[in-house]
């Protein structure tokens, strides 16, 4: 159980990280708010 | 949103003894996946109740995939993008149905003509419009992004003039209809890019920081 917590988790990183490295290269979200971007994503 | 995203990342972060560089990335994705479902859902819920469905959702895909590389007005809370965001997107779907009535290949040619000459010339001057939150400095990165803006609105354009070629083979009314939501969809993209566009969203956005977060205080 705690083995495929553990999955889940390691799942939920790999997909949220893919998606915000994939929000780097925009200008901005998908709707009219735009968060912070987190410094290790800035390309400036 | 913000605070489901940040105890998303924390306890992802926690679990996988993460830095802090990955726990702010996680966050940062977890919001937008959040941010993109929930817009989504309720253009859908409320298309559905107002019976407007492919239109909103059109008009979304359009308007959010030419905003991603031509940027734009941001709202000041996530709760004020989607409500804003969500009555906008039906009010458009509204405004393409009442169009509809006039939808024919003149109507479509002259609608066509003055949506693409406006969006090429203001993408040209103003793209992208970035944020504080996102601010986008390097010179390549903004000539990319409007090539990149350049190159969306070419591929409406070719769907736009594919959609006038296939009611003129197949008759579907429907085709015309779609095809004024993509217009539309354009045309708001491109509004808001501009100064104008700016102070009609401030406005907007003051109206729901009004009436959202004052009667938050008097909890």
């Amino acid at each position: 159980m705690k083995g495929l917590s553990k999955k889940l988790f390691a799942l939920t990183a790999v997909v949220t990280t893919f998606v915000a490295a994939a929000m780097a290269t925009s200008a901005c979200f998908y709707f009219m708010y735009q968060p912070e971007e987190p410094k290790c994503l800035r390309e400036d | 949103m913000e605070r489901l995203s940040t105890s998303i990342s924390n306890k992802v972060a926690a679990e996988l003894k993460l830095d802090k560089d990955s726990r702010d990335v996680i966050a940062y994705g977890a919001f937008a996946i959040l941010q993109i479902l929930l817009s989504t859902a309720l253009v859908i819920i409320f298309g559905y109740l107002f019976n407007v469905v492919v239109e909103a959702l059109i008009i979304t895909f359009t308007v959010s995939t030419l905003r991603k590389y031509s940027g734009g007005f941001h709202s000041s809370s996530p709760s004020i993008c989607v409500i804003a965001g969500t009555i906008i997107c039906m009010a458009l779907s509204k405004t393409a149905l009442k169009l509809s009535t006039l939808a024919n290949c003149e109507f479509m040619l002259i609608l066509g003509f003055i949506t693409f000459l406006i969006a090429y010339l203001i993408i040209y001057k103003l793209a992208p419009v970035d944020s504080a939150a996102k601010p986008i400095k390097k010179l390549e990165k903004r000539k990319r992004m409007k090539k990149d803006s350049m190159l969306i609105l070419s591929a409406y354009f070719i769907i736009a003039i594919i959609n006038i070629i296939l009611y003129l083979y197949l008759g579907y009314k429907k085709l015309l209809i779609y095809s004024i939501c993509m217009h539309i969809g354009i045309l708001w993209q491109i509004f808001t890019l501009t100064n104008l566009g700016h102070m009609v969203l401030r406005k907007v956005d003051a109206f729901f920081i009004y009436y959202l977060f004052r009667r938050e205080d008097h909890k």
